[in-house]
């Protein structure tokens, strides 16, 4: 091969890469929270802040925040946010959007019908949140652009404090998706919803989803929180607080430092699956002190221990009637019990799987005092 | 041959008998040429000397007056010049003679003439130099004379192995040009190479440093260079060290260091008067700053024009609010700025100190602000533009700084087109580009590439000196020297 066509293939190979569709950062209207909503006639709804930052030039630095509400709809989400394109000057672009918002006419439906046109779309951030509202997420949204202007990401940081206390199972839009094409897994999304007294945006809870969409049921964090001790992936900080009777001294706060659980599953009449969670838990509130008495700690120990499994045992209950397997017990049988899975595989596994929790409590810690 | 003239006058030249009337048409009987008749014990001297280039406190009182006053004919243990040679032909008279020697010549036997040094000096004292400023360095810099120069080295760098080998440059007017290396350290093809490569030097006259440089570069067509100017004595010394070879150019206060490799430049006098804590510390700030200047005006565009979703979100609102007013690309916009910078930069250079300061305020500053304020650029670009320079002004040698301002723009380019492609496109190019460079035959790139860890103790960190201890494996006498913190063993093993 010659010098010249070498060069001339050199040179042109950076344009085959495809990479000169430029996207200015000033003509690009860039959305910082989208919520969708689907209404009787099977049309999606787009709801989504455009925020505006202005420096203004008589007094120097001073910065003036924005927020623009732009919504519209369409027969699919690309539509709806073409629509949203017409009206606005400037590219609209999700692709800085940091939280989703799914009303709960969307969650209660196929949610990926939702999530393709995002994953199709190479800029999306895939690390955005993902939350169902109680309401639309129009709603929540209006309320959000017209309460929290000044508040940054407002949303996100709630979900993010959320997870951070163990109170919410971690999903990205990336991690979701293998949720959703998993037949052996569910998951639980943040539910939002809006506090009419306070006047704020508040998270209720998780929402339980079984397959591709919510099952109307929701978990409250306590429960959650527990749910996700049982998965054994908690954050750092997983705070739990349980009523004892008057005589114990009221109510006892404590921190779980770790987590073992052992899981057997046995196939009878129905698939008995026994867990066995371990907690080493620190004590962080309790008033009557006296930890360093042995007696005192296996008291504890015994009343949140009961008071756990059979709080653990309303869980799995309602996890059952709504056919949730957030635990993954069903990837559980696929990757360990193959025999037991092809029996039971299905839309509703879950049916034959019968869940025998039991929580023993370690107290290991009393924190700086006794 | 040094000197080409026509053919009449070359066969002049070559006569072998010295003749005065020869010797002044060569010079075209130039005014300051002068002759002066003297008669002693019964003897006709004629003294030729050119009056400008002669110290005539010292033709005076040393070769005029004992001349006169000579008893015998012993011309040689009568005069007081420190250095006498006989001139057997008119070329070696004449090239004396511009030298600022006087000739002395007896009348009657014209074959032979005595050149007696008698030059004038016009050096001016030494001082601290002006661009390479150092904290606590030396407080000496090089001058404009070549022996003074050979002086302030020999001073720094006592050593019998300190060799000085002299040439003369030029075809039409003539340099002097003095090699200077440590012939114990020195790898002996390098010298071999220099040699060769300076006496191929056939330019008519030599300007400056530049001139031989550009004949003597390994590659023209590079931003890098691959030779170190430096004003300062200490550095020269340390290079020579290194086993480097130190070129002095008659008239010129720089001196060129060869071979250099890229790790040359990022080096300071500083950096080994300081603890090598420090040293490494401002060593990789220089590195890093290197880097900054080369892309951050390319990583700007690329963000704001392609990329924008890697910029965390608040900072995407505040970009965004001032770009909106700007009515260019990312692109025109920083060129715009550099440009401007560019001319600000070369505009203070001639301006005097005095001045400078308040063209740095209103250009800086004002034109700035009102910039940004008319809407032209952006805070952002405002910003990418005053960080690039900056970090280009940390590099501690003028060429290399030059070189990033040079590649910073075909950078910029591919950045505008490509994004974040274009950018590992143009750093590829530049870091092959490197790899293939070579300075005197030696890869510019190293230790990088090729890749030696031993090589690494004085590059992007210094370690201790005592730590090296090992020469250069090219150099003559290779070997490993006794450790310098042998009393740290010696103390602990005293008993107490």
């Amino acid at each position: 091969m010659g010098k010249n066509e070498l060069f001339l293939i050199l040179f042109i190979l950076p344009l085959l890469a495809g990479c000169w569709d430029e996207r200015l950062l000033k003509n690009s209207r860039t959305v910082y929270i989208s919520g969708f909503d689907l209404d009787e006639n099977g049309d999606y709804q787009t709801t989504s802040i455009i925020r505006d930052m202005n420096i203004s030039e008589s007094s120097r630095g001073e910065i003036s925040i924005s927020n623009e509400l732009v919504t519209g709809k369409g027969g699919s989400i690309k539509e709806a946010s073409m629509t949203i394109d017409q009206s606005v000057p400037g590219n609209y672009d999700p692709a800085k959007g940091r939280t989703l918002i799914l009303g709960i006419d969307t969650a209660k439906g196929d949610i990926y019908n939702v999530l393709d046109s995002l994953y199709r779309d190479p800029r999306v951030d895939l690390n955005a949140k993902i939350a169902v509202t109680d309401d639309s997420a129009n709603e929540i949204i209006t309320h959000l652009s017209e309460n929290e202007v000044e508040k940054g990401e407002y949303l996100y940081e709630l979900i993010y404090s959320s997870e951070i206390h163990s109170e919410i199972q971690d999903i990205t839009l990336r991690s979701i998706r293998s949720y959703l094409f998993d037949e052996g897994k569910d998951f639980m999304l943040p539910y939002l919803s809006k506090d009419e007294e306070d006047n704020e945006v508040k998270i209720n809870g998780t929402a339980l989803f079984h397959d591709h969409s919510f099952t109307g049921q929701f978990l409250s964090t306590d429960e959650s929180t527990l749910l996700l001790l049982f998965m054994e992936t908690q954050s750092k900080k997983a705070l739990l607080t349980e009523q004892l009777d008057k005589k114990a001294g009221g109510s006892v706060s404590y921190n779980v430092k770790s987590v073992s659980r052992k899981l057997k599953l046995e196939k009878e009449e129905k698939v008995h699956a026994d867990i066995m969670l371990q907690l080493d838990v620190e004590i962080v509130d309790y008033p009557p002190d006296h930890l360093d008495k042995q007696e005192m700690i296996n008291f504890l120990e015994n009343r949140l221990s009961k008071i756990l499994t059979e709080k653990a045992d309303a869980l799995f209950k309602k996890l059952a009637a709504n056919q949730s397997d957030v635990l993954g017990l069903g990837r559980e049988l696929i990757a360990f019990h193959p025999s037991i899975w092809k029996e039971i595989k299905g839309e509703n596994y879950y049916e034959h799987i019968l869940v025998n929790p039991k929580v023993k409590v370690n107290v290991r810690s009393s924190g700086i005092i006794l | 041959m040094r000197f080409k003239r026509n053919k009449s006058k070359k066969s002049l030249i070559n006569q072998e008998n010295l003749s005065i009337e020869n010797i002044k048409s060569q010079l075209n009987h130039t005014s300051d040429l002068k002759d002066r008749e003297i008669h002693s014990n019964n003897q006709i001297y004629i003294i030729l000397y050119i009056n400008s280039l002669v110290d005539q406190e010292k033709l005076e009182s040393k070769i005029i007056k004992p001349l006169i006053k000579m008893e015998n004919n012993n011309i040689l243990n009568e005069l007081y010049s420190q250095e006498i040679s006989t001139a057997k032909s008119n070329e070696i008279a004449i090239n004396g003679l511009l030298d600022g020697y006087c000739l002395l010549i007896k009348k009657g036997r014209n074959s032979e003439g005595f050149l007696l040094k008698t030059n004038a000096s016009t050096d001016r004292e030494v001082s601290e130099p002006i661009v390479e400023k150092t904290i606590l360095g030396a407080k000496v810099g090089f001058v404009e004379s070549l022996d003074k120069n050979i002086f302030l080295l020999r001073t720094v760098t006592k050593s019998p192995d300190f060799t000085v080998k002299k040439y003369t440059l030029g075809s039409s007017t003539t340099t002097n040009v003095s090699l200077i290396y440590l012939d114990h350290l020195t790898d002996p093809e390098i010298i071999k190479k220099v040699e060769q490569r300076i006496k191929s030097i056939t330019l008519d006259s030599i300007r400056s440093a530049g001139d031989i440089q550009d004949c003597i570069e390994d590659y023209t067509v590079t931003p890098f260079p691959q030779l170190l100017l430096t004003e300062r004595p200490d550095r020269a010394s340390a290079n020579l060290k290194d086993g480097r070879v130190a070129l002095i150019i008659d008239g010129s206060p720089t001196v060129i260091i060869l071979p250099a490799t890229f790790m040359t430049f990022f080096q300071t006098t500083d950096d080994y008067i300081t603890r090598w804590w420090l040293g490494s510390f401002f060593r990789f700030i220089r590195l890093f700053s290197y880097i900054i200047a080369l892309i951050l005006p390319a990583l700007y565009i690329a963000f704001v024009s392609f990329h924008y979703e890697v910029i965390p979100l608040e900072l995407v609102y505040s970009l965004q609010s001032s770009l909106s007013y700007v009515p260019f690309r990312p692109f025109i916009e920083l060129l715009i700025m550099q440009l401007s910078l560019e001319l600000l930069r070369e505009a203070s250079i001639r301006l005097p100190p005095s001045v400078a300061t308040t063209f740095g305020i209103v250009g800086g500053l004002v034109v700035g602000t009102a910039m940004v304020e008319a809407g032209i650029v952006s805070y952002g670009g405002l910003i990418v533009v005053a960080l690039t320079s900056v970090s280009s002004f940390v590099q501690p040698n003028l060429e290399m700084s030059s070189s990033i301002r040079i590649l910073g723009f075909p950078l910029m380019l591919l950045a505008a087109i490509f994004g974040f492609l274009g950018i590992v496109i143009g750093v590829l190019f530049v870091l092959i580009h490197l790899s293939r460079l070579t300075s005197f035959g030696l890869p510019y790139f190293s230790p990088f590439v090729p890749l030696n860890m031993e090589d690494f103790k004085d590059t992007i960190i210094r370690v201790p000196s005592w730590m090296m201890y090992k020469h250069s494996k090219n150099s003559p006498h290779y070997k490993q020297e006794k450790r310098s913190r042998k009393w740290k063993l010696d103390e602990s093993e005293e008993p107490y």
